[in-house]
């Protein structure tokens, strides 16, 4: 198994985000129907020492591990497109998954107690056009460390 | 008019109920029960019959659930033709209900050969309280009781009845009991744990007549020539969906089938549970698979679809639980194999236990376990898991 | 609900767990007829166990849609949510098995004991989430980590969540190469 199908994910930069939690009330809304941060499947985390927030959600691992852990395979992703998909009929909310996950992706939902994952919104992630710091991408997976390091040799001034 | 309207009320509709009351709390719910009963569990039916259970701990709820959750209960009535046009239900009483959705959840009926169909009341499936209350009060005045069929519940009659102190003896058409679910190896160690306990298992039989005077059952004679006095034949020989009411509209062989969503081919209508014929994962076709746990999740699928939601089916995975005098049999998926050749078999038998493990295309696909049955729930889960969610959906 | 964390490559199967678990669930007898009688350790209610080498916890995950209390024929399951728990009423359990067969942790038994005075005798139980203790006490006692409970399943995502935070965060503190961004 695999993502190796998808194409572009959402690719955080942390040193962009406002904590603002846009992305967080615009999921929920997207997903769940209402303005309410704990339904969202980009969660933020602050540390308010030093006033930054960073956005956390799935990053599309090439060996999904939260797949491998379901015991019922409830935890599957498209074949075509790549985007996770949770069956809510098989899913028991055994909470393997997010366990499982090192990134803290996923969570389960409160009420209904299935898992919750980030499914790129069909292609057009909601919480990338809605943040107004340009602290989300919809980009290809290694596309920001390409450009990282773009940006270090341009840094160094070589020309 | 009714938001919702559901025919049956076993277990696959009350599911149903739960489901639509969770998704939509203000919802309108109607259902129409043929039987004059609250939802009861049937699969407690033998259990009650051996005096494990009492009457009053086969329902699986009060009449306060449905006067809290305002949920219209109509009982002893029988839907007789349904108009998908006009969305509207005929019941046998002349009522017309209309509806925006529908669930047809009526469950089935035991199968009776032709031959013995007799009027009389000894002669009997075993589906209802009212069936299991006059076996048991039959078993419990000394009366012999034959039991037609070798299938699961067939053997569990058998079990509970012998541990209420009655000696059934069991006539089965097949060289062993469960022969649909289990192979030889795992048959003989059943059947001779069943011998054991005094019970005469007559195999490869049929019953052809049932000797019947004005004064009641008398007997039975079997295909080999035997006669076996009794004063009650029980038949399980299965059941079949309860369908005939919608052949106008809804023509089927067996049971009505549904899409993952549990659609029928009629828009609005729904259908759940023993009456379906539904996607099941490890043949990879569509049957009728009537047992408890399906009538649960489809029920609930029906449902949570039917409030608005898009939930897919997880598919049905065929497979039976039962202990007999202590011994537990596991069985699920494919179990017999018609070719051994294009299957792969994983065996493993000792002193007190049994497990077979049957591959296609190196994939799980069926176990069978007797005596150590820990590990069926792992082995539910990776033939589940092998067959995988695209197989319900294609 | 409970979040029950397993790691079985942490376990190293010194079944610390089980023993943990006869404990917590141990009944003190008191004197019975001016003998003092020493406590008998119940069965535990995970399972420890190496199958072909591999490691396997056997533990109930208190799971929020359990599949154990939908194929129960005797309604004897109670999911509460107070407590975080899936609990099995033994008065209502009949014994039927069905349990066992969809459990996909293999998280459920039925009791063999072949002494009839035994309570549990066939019927069903499993891990009870030692609600009349602070703490699970296989996670307390579990040496390697390898079984962590949590008491609500926020717990497990949102510590994940902030290592991961911590960890992007410290490059930036640390003077890692910027990606400047453009609206």
């Amino acid at each position: 198994m695999g993502s190796g199908v998808i194409k572009k994910i959402v690719n955080v930069i942390p040193e962009a985000c406002t904590g603002c939690r846009q992305c967080e009330l615009i999921c929920s809304f997207e997903q769940g129907g209402s303005y309410s941060p704990r339904l969202s499947r980009i969660r933020l985390v602050k540390f308010e020492d030093k006033c930054l927030s960073v956005p956390v959600t799935c990053t599309y691992c090439e060996r999904p591990i939260c797949e491998e852990v379901c015991p019922v395979g409830a935890m599957t992703h498209d074949p075509v497109t790549g985007a996770a998909k949770v069956n809510e009929e098989s899913c028991r909310g055994c909470k393997e998954c997010a366990n499982a996950c090192p990134l803290g992706a996923i969570d389960m939902h409160p009420e209904k107690g299935t898992a919750m994952r980030c499914d790129l919104c069909g292609g057009d992630p909601a919480c990338v056009k809605y943040c107004p710091a340009g602290a989300l991408k919809y980009e290809p997976p290694h596309h920001s460390v390409k450009e990282k390091r773009r940006s270090r040799v341009v840094a160094l001034n070589l020309d | 008019m009714p938001r919702y309207l559901i025919i049956g009320n076993g277990t696959a509709g009350f599911s149903a109920i739960q489901a639509i009351l969770e998704y939509d709390s203000d919802g309108e719910i109607t259902v129409i029960s043929l039987e004059h009963h609250l939802p009861y569990s049937r699969v407690l039916l033998t259990h009650y019959i051996g005096g494990h259970v009492s009457k009053d701990n086969l329902y699986m709820t009060g009449e306060s659930f449905f006067k809290q959750k305002k949920v219209n209960l109509l009982l002893g009535a029988a839907a007789v033709n349904v108009d998908p046009e006009q969305k509207r239900v005929e019941l046998d009483n002349g009522r017309v209900l209309s509806y925006e959705k529908l669930l047809v959840a009526t469950g089935g009926k035991p199968v009776i050969p032709q031959h013995l169909q007799k009027e009389s009341p000894d002669i009997m499936g075993l589906r209802t309280i009212e069936d299991a209350s006059y076996i048991r009060q039959k078993s419990l005045s000394g009366a012999k009781i034959v039991i037609v069929g070798g299938g699961s519940l067939g053997v569990e009659l058998t079990c509970a009845l012998r541990e209420g102190g009655n000696f059934p003896e069991m006539v089965v058409s097949s060289s062993h009991v469960l022969s649909r679910v289990a192979d030889d190896e795992a048959a003989a160690v059943i059947q001779e744990q069943i011998q054991s306990y005094g019970i005469k298992i007559w195999t490869g039989e049929d019953v052809t007549e049932v000797v019947h005077t004005s004064k009641g059952v008398e007997g039975v004679v079997l295909s080999g020539g035997q006669e076996i006095s009794c004063q009650v034949v029980v038949i399980c020989k299965g059941v079949q969906p309860n369908r005939e009411f919608l052949d106008r509209v809804l023509p089927t062989i067996r049971g009505i089938k549904v899409d993952s969503n549990m659609r029928t081919d009629i828009p609005d209508v729904y259908a759940a549970g023993d009456v379906v014929e539904a996607y099941e994962l490890s043949r990879q076709e569509f049957c009728v698979s009537a047992i408890w746990p399906h009538a649960i999740a489809q029920g609930r699928v029906a449902g949570m679809n039917m409030t608005g939601q898009d939930v897919i089916y997880e598919g049905s995975l065929s497979r039976n639980a039962l202990e007999i005098f202590g011994l537990p049999v596991i069985s699920m998926g494919i179990t017999r194999v018609p070719a051994k050749r294009d299957w792969d078999l994983d065996v493993n038998q000792d002193k007190s236990s049994y497990c077979k493990l049957v591959y296609r295309d190196a994939k799980l696909v069926g176990a069978v376990l007797v005596g150590k049955v820990e590990k069926a729930g792992k082995l539910q889960a990776a033939i589940r898991k092998a067959a995988g969610i695209e197989t319900v959906l294609n | 609900m409970l979040s029950i964390k397993v790691d079985t490559v942490k376990c190293d199967g010194c079944s610390l767990c089980q023993l943990a678990c006869s404990f917590a669930h141990m009944v003190l007898n008191t004197k019975t007829g001016g003998q003092q009688k020493f406590p008998e350790l119940p069965d535990p209610l995970l399972w420890v166990k190496v199958c072909e080498g591999e490691i396997q916890i056997d533990i109930c995950r208190h799971c929020e849609n359990p599949p154990c209390a939908d194929a129960c024929v005797a309604g004897a399951f109670k999911v509460d949510m107070e407590r975080g728990i899936v609990e099995i009423d033994q008065q209502k359990c009949v014994g039927c098995w069905s349990c066992v067969m969809e459990c996909p942790f293999g998280a459920i038994r039925i009791c063999s004991h072949s002494d009839k005075e035994c309570t549990l005798q066939s019927r069903a139980f499993k891990c009870d989430g030692c609600s009349m203790w602070d703490k699970p006490l296989c996670a307390s006692f579990c040496p390697t980590g390898a079984v962590q409970i949590a008491r609500n399943n926020n717990g497990a995502a949102a510590i994940q969540r902030r290592q991961r935070a911590t960890l992007l965060q410290k490059g930036l503190s640390l003077g890692a190469a910027r990606y400047v961004t453009e609206r």
